[in-house]
Order: structure tokens, then sequence, then C-alpha cells
């Protein structure tokens, strides 16, 4: 059967015009898309970077003045800051920040590998295990009754210059490698933005997974009859809460209704995760000013029994709803494949 | 010269060159899985392995076995593609313990079912029950290949089938969620995040499933519509590389709907076969009962209520392919009598990722862990944190319940609890399906 010219062209002009037509809002679409989380993921990390690497320098000029950790409330303030902007960190935990965050933010710490490190001159905090170091060990010394001791001192002036290293060395490889591949999306780190997109929402829900079970769900129900205080994260602190707040604040601000991200998620999760967010706020602003740690030793712990249940309803919104829509869980039977 | 025409001779038959594709492709396939070092992440990490109903006596077979299975599955597809060398008895023998290896690996785990692996089961049999050892088809003796290209067909009829469904014609889901996964494939990745070419795809897939197989069967039809088989799939490859060697398999398997040289065309018609139908009153009544049951079989689902894509119940063995895009999250819990919490497992202690995912969104699976857990419990209670901050606890004096929270979400739906999470799993009888019900 012959087609008749008139047919032919008609056909062709037709399929580059509804090609031209697909490619010119699509693949600008696709750009600022890109372009834009980039920049919110970019922002985030170099602002909190740089802030966690002042935090800890400023503590460190204190130390070379005075060689002494005699202001007590100072250093609690300092680590405090400290922690809560690790706090805020966390959301922006990407595949390359991984190993920094083992190396700096292990907990629980075991107290065995702190004590292996006093008096012993030539250890090296680098090569000590990462449960032996970093912001929980810092606390751990912070809060110890013999924190004044000398030896104790000097273990913590070591353990945040080991930190104050580390931040440095991560920020200077931000700045030269991690960055640029971010926005170009074709490496060895992030293959394409797809890769990006999955990174960002996997560390979203690693956050939120942590805060649930570990941070709440395990201290506060415990085994169910009796609450678990000392499995808080900073019992010793008492600031169990803030950092908790720091993380979901910070997450809340990456997926706030500027993430580009929105655009290429089924209407209604957007407003239904922002509505659980105001709901969590909401919520924590009713809960008690005491310290988590000290109702939890009077085991009033039903409090929180909603602040819980409303994190697991937001975990489930990232973990399920929109890691499906975005395409993030992939394993080999998906797609019906392999 | 001997060779050489004995070659010309296998590649002028279709059933010659099913035989050397299927075999050769099956070779590829557990290679492959080799290779990747998934018979150790499939088979042997696991501590746990979910049962098909029915099949539950299969035994898990230990490290050395499994590989034991995989050499030989690997061994016989060659002998397939080799049609046995000529040789009967090699070719049936290979066929069958390719069949009865095959088969066996894929009973092991319900959790790595896939539609395409039962199709090759499938083949596998018809190849070792029907007599289609022969290098040149001998006249009369078609029905093997009528019974291979039959069952292709009833696959993808069943699949064009099990897409007359509202999420797949009337919102384009799942395609519009994968294909906007897609935007940045280079040079039409700007297409595909469009709701248009979404619903191009799911009616192009719809309709080329319904009728793909019925047009192969038409000789005038058959040269152009492998043109469309060969792009179908080779598109579905490309966009989903998830999907694996399904698309391959099916370019390669289509191949048997051609008749090859002409002098074999007299026998491979209709015709021939209903004669041969007429004379041979015992393989008819097998042919026939063969596909009523096989066009009946994926129709189980129709009579249950619900939303089949929501409980799954007759989901399995009935053609549906690429129909959904779901996911789930499953929070086990044991607790006793009291209400008090016992044990929060978890679950990559037991299961590999693929088996958690289909686990969170599977109610029978997840009955059938629930059973395994509180068996687990009882062994190794005192192991478990916290039971060990509860020395002075006696397990055996209280009934220890397995309750689950599991959200589900499909094809872009808000998730939804699956089950009541005050429900004791264990209350059911293992592999109940509780959302079905």
């Amino acid at each position: 059967m012959e087609i008749s010219p008139l047919i032919k062209k008609s056909l062709c002009i037709l399929t580059v015009l509804l090609t031209s037509c697909f490619q010119t809002k699509g693949e600008a679409d696709r750009d600022i898309l890109h372009k834009n989380l980039v920049t919110a993921i970019a922002q985030g990390t170099q602002d909190l970077l740089t802030q966690m690497i002042q935090i800890s320098e400023s503590q460190i000029k204190v130390f070379e003045q005075e060689n002494s950790c005699e202001d007590l409330t100072a250093l609690k303030e300092n680590w405090k800051e400290l922690s809560i902007t690790m706090a805020s960190f966390e959301p922006y935990i990407l595949s390359p920040f991984m190993d920094l965050e083992s190396k700096i933010h292990s907990w629980p710490v075991r107290d065995h590998l702190i004590a292996s490190q006093f008096g012993d001159s030539t250890h090296n905090i680098y090569e000590s295990a990462p449960l032996g170091k970093g912001i929980w060990a810092l606390e751990r010394l912070l809060y110890s009754h013999n924190m004044n001791e000398k030896s104790t001192c000097e273990l913590y002036k070591a353990q945040l210059s080991e930190i104050h290293r580390l931040l440095n060395i991560y920020h200077r490889l931000w700045n030269d490698q991690y960055s640029q591949e971010l926005q170009i999306a074709q490496g060895s780190l992030w293959m394409n933005p797809q890769d990006v997109i999955d990174d960002l929402t996997l560390a979203s829900i690693s956050v939120l997974e942590i805060v649930h079970k570990s941070k709440l769900d395990k201290p506060i129900r415990g085994n169910g009859i009796a609450a678990w205080p000392e499995s808080l994260q900073a019992w010793r602190s008492q600031t169990s809460f803030e950092l908790i707040q720091a993380n979901l604040k910070s997450l809340e601000k990456i997926w706030d209704h500027h993430n580009p991200l929105w655009k290429i998620i089924e209407d209604g999760l957007e407003g239904q995760i922002h509505d659980q967010f105001d709901h969590i706020h909401q919520l924590e602003k009713e809960l008690s000013t005491q310290s988590l740690y000290l109702e939890l030793l009077d085991n009033q712990r039903q409090n929180y029994e909603e602040y819980i249940n409303s994190v697991y309803t937001l975990l489930v919104l990232f973990s399920v709803d929109l890691s499906s829509q975005l395409g993030v869980v992939n394993v080999l039977s998906d797609n019906d494949g392999d | 010269m001997m060779v050489i025409k004995a070659l010309r001779d296998d590649l002028s038959h279709p059933l010659s060159i099913f035989r050397i594709a299927y075999g050769l492709l099956m070779t590829g396939a557990l290679s492959r899985i080799w290779i990747h070092g998934w018979i150790e992440s499939l088979y042997i990490q696991p501590s746990f392995h979910f049962k098909y109903q029915y099949w539950t006596w299969i035994p898990h077979p230990s490290n050395l076995s499994i590989y034991a299975l995989f050499i030989l599955g690997i061994i016989s597809a060659l002998g397939i593609s080799l049609g046995g060398l000529r040789k009967k008895w090699l070719f049936k023998s290979s066929v069958w313990t390719f069949f009865i290896s095959f088969t066996f690996i894929e009973l092991i785990d319900k959790a790595y079912y896939l539609n395409h692996y039962y199709l090759i089961s499938l083949l596998a049999f018809i190849m070792a029950v029907a007599p289609s050892h022969y290098f040149l088809q001998p006249k009369n003796q078609s029905w093997p290949l009528w019974m291979i290209r039959l069952q292709i067909t009833t696959l993808y009829f069943f699949s064009g089938i099990a897409k007359i469904q509202y999420d797949w014609l009337c919102t384009a889901q799942p395609l519009k969620i994968w294909l906007e996964n897609r935007a940045h494939y280079p040079m039409i990745g700007s297409l595909l995040s469009s709701d248009t070419i979404a619903f191009l795809f799911s009616w192009a897939g719809f309709i080329f499933d319904l009728i793909i197989g019925f047009l192969l069967i038409h000789p005038r039809l058959r040269g152009p519509c492998y043109f469309f088989v060969i792009t179908f799939h080779l598109m579905t490859a490309w966009l989903f590389p998830n999907i694996g060697l399904f698309p391959y398999f099916m370019i390669f398997f289509t191949l048997v709907y051609f008749d090859g040289g002409i002098r074999l065309k007299e026998r491979v018609c209709v015709d021939v076969l209903l004669r041969f139908f007429k004379a041979n009153k015992i393989i008819s009544i097998l042919f026939v009962a063969w596909f009523t049951f096989h066009w009946i079989f994926p129709l189980r689902p129709y009579i249950y209520d619900g939303d089949l894509l929501w409980h799954e119940k007759g989901y399995r063995f009935g053609w549906r392919v690429m129909l959904m895009e779901k996911l789930g999250r499953i929070d086990y819990e044991l607790r006793d009598s009291q209400g008090k919490i016992l044990w929060r497992p978890k679950l990559s202690q037991f299961l590999n990722e693929t088996q958690i995912k289909q686990l969170s969104f599977q109610s029978d699976m997840a009955v059938e862990f629930a059973h395994y857990l509180k068996e687990y419990f009882y062994q190794h209670h005192h192991q478990i944190e916290p039971m060990h901050q509860m020395e002075q606890y006696q397990v055996e004096q209280y009934q220890v319940g397995v309750y689950a929270k599991c959200y589900v979400t499909v094809n872009g739906r808000l998730s939804k609890l699956y089950w009541d999470p005050n429900l004791d799993l264990t209350q059911f009888p293992s592999q109940t399906n509780i959302v079905g019900k």
C-alpha cells in the first residue's frame, strides 16, 4: 500500500512539532529542577559545615589562650552549639559524607574506648574506633565528674581538634570536588540527577528512621512498661529533645515549598507532609519545657506518645509515599524484572 | 559438510531455532545470576525464605546444593541449545533436568517470583513432555510447536487483559511515575516526563499485549509485527533497566512464530494440526485441557472482591506484568499478653532488600514471617535485646503475639494502613492473605 506524499509530509511535520514542543518545556523544567535542588543542598551543606568549623575553632582558640577546662559552662555551651549544628546537618549527609558522620557522630559512645585514651600520650585519636571519639565522646567527657582533671581536659582538647581537622577536610572536599560533582551529576558519586534525588531522599528517611526508632521510640517506650531514659541520645547533657527538634527543623527546611521536587510529585503529598510537620511543631510547643530525660526518669512517657506517632507518620510519608513517587527504592524485582 | 547441513536444517525449523535460543538464553541467565553474586545474596545469605502455598514441603537446599542446582541448570540449558546433539535421550534428559533444577530454584522463595520465570518453567515442561526433540519435525508432529506459540500468545494476551483497569488506562499509572524518573535520559528524557507520553505508552502497551500474540500467528503480518516486538521490548529494556533479561527472552522466544524454510510451511499450518488432533484424541484432549487451565487460571482474581492491586489475591501466575508501583513499610513488634514489648526485630537481620520490599506489601508473606519471628523468639529470646534486661522473664508463662504496623501505597495514591496493627498475625494460618479477606 502506497502512502500518499501529503500524509507523509503531514506526519513528519506533526512529529517535529510535537517533539519540539515537548522538548522545550520538559528540558527547561528538568534543568531548572536539578539546578534548584542542587542550590538548596549546596547552600545548606556549605553553611552548616562552615558553622561547625567556626564553633570548634572558637573553642580551640580559647584553649590556646587559657590552657584549661575550668569554665565548664562556656565549654558546655560550645558543645551544645556544635551538637545542634550537627543535628541540623544530618539531613544533608549525602553518601560522600557518610564517612564523616561515622567518624564524628557515632553514638552511643563506649566508655572503655574513651578510657583507653587516657594517659596515653602516644595514642592517636585518628586511629581510635568511631565509638570512642567525636561529638558524643566530648559529651561523655564534659559531663564526667573528672572534667577538671588535666588528663580529661587534654583528651577533650585532642578530641575537639580531631573533629575540627575532619570538618576541614570534608569542607575542602566539598568545595573542590563534591559540590561540582553534585551540579554536573555525571561522575562517580552521582551518575545522573536521579541519583541526587535518591541520595537526598534516603538521607531524609535515614534521619527520620533514627529520630523515630533510636531517639524517641526506644528510650521513651522502652519495653512498653518502663522507659529507658539512658537510651536517649544526649541524656547526660539533657539536650536530646532539642537535637530532635533541630533534626526535624532542618529536614523541613529541605522539603519546604521551595523544593523543586514537589513539581514532579502527585498532588496531595506535599500538603500532607507540610501538615505533618506543622502538627509536630504544634506538639513540640505543647510538650513540657522540662528535659525529656527528667520526664522519663519520672516515667512521664505518655505525654510523648502522640509525638512519637506523629514522627512515625512523617516517616511513613517519606519512606513509602515519597520514595515510591520518586522511584527511590530499587531492588532486583522492580518493574517485574530480571 | 555434514555439520553445515545439520546447522542449516536446524536453523530452518522454528522449533530448532527456539531450542537453540532458549538454551543459550537460559545458560546466560543462570550464569548471570552466579556472576553477579546473586546466588549468595538471594539464596544463601537470608536466614528465612518465603514458601509458595502448597509448596511448603520444598526443602531449603544446602549451600552446596544450591550451587549444584545452578550447575545442573547451566549444563542442561546448554544441552537444550545443542538439541541434545540430535540424540533424543540426551535432549530429553537435558530438558527434564533443566525443568526440575530451574523450577526448584524458583520454588525456594516466592519473594523472587517473576512472570517470565514462570513462563520459562512452563516452556521447559512443554518441551519435556511433548515430542520436541526432532531436529526436523516429522509431518503431523507440529503440535509441540503450536503449544509453545500458544503459551507465548497466552502470556501476551493475559498481560493485555490485566491492563484493563482504571490505573493503567485512565491515569497512566504506574508508567507516569516510572517515566518521570527517567527524565534525565539523553535526547528524549524530557519527552518522558510528559503526561501525554505516559498515556501514549500505557495505551500502546495495552494494545500491543492484547493483540501481538495473535498477529504473530498470521503469516502475512508476522514480519512487520516482529519489528514491533523488537522495538517494544528494546524500548522497555532501555527505559526500565531493572527489567533485566525479560525483553531479550521475548525477542528470541517469538522467533518460534516464524515458519522457517518454505518447504516446512505445510507442516506447521493450522489445518495439518487440526487433522492431527482428529486422529489423536488423547493428545488433543491434553492440549485443550492444558490451555483451558491456562486461560482460566489467570482470571481467578476476578472472583475476589476489592482492588486486586491492593490485596494481590490471585496476583501471581496471572501474567500481570508492570502493573503497579507499590511500596510499603512494615514494622514488627512482639508483645506479651500484658502488653509488654518484647522485641522489635530488625528485618535486615533475616532478609535481603528484595525480600523486605516484597514483604512490606504482601500480607501472606507478612503472616508467614510473623510465624517465623515467634518461633525464633521462643528459641533465642535470651540473646535478644531487650530481653537480656529482663533476666527473670519467663517467656513460656506468657502468650506472645506478633503485631505489625504496615503502610502501603499503590500507584501514587497516599499510603494507608494495610491491616489493623492490633491483630496478632500469628493467629492466622501461615501464608494467609489477610488483606484479601
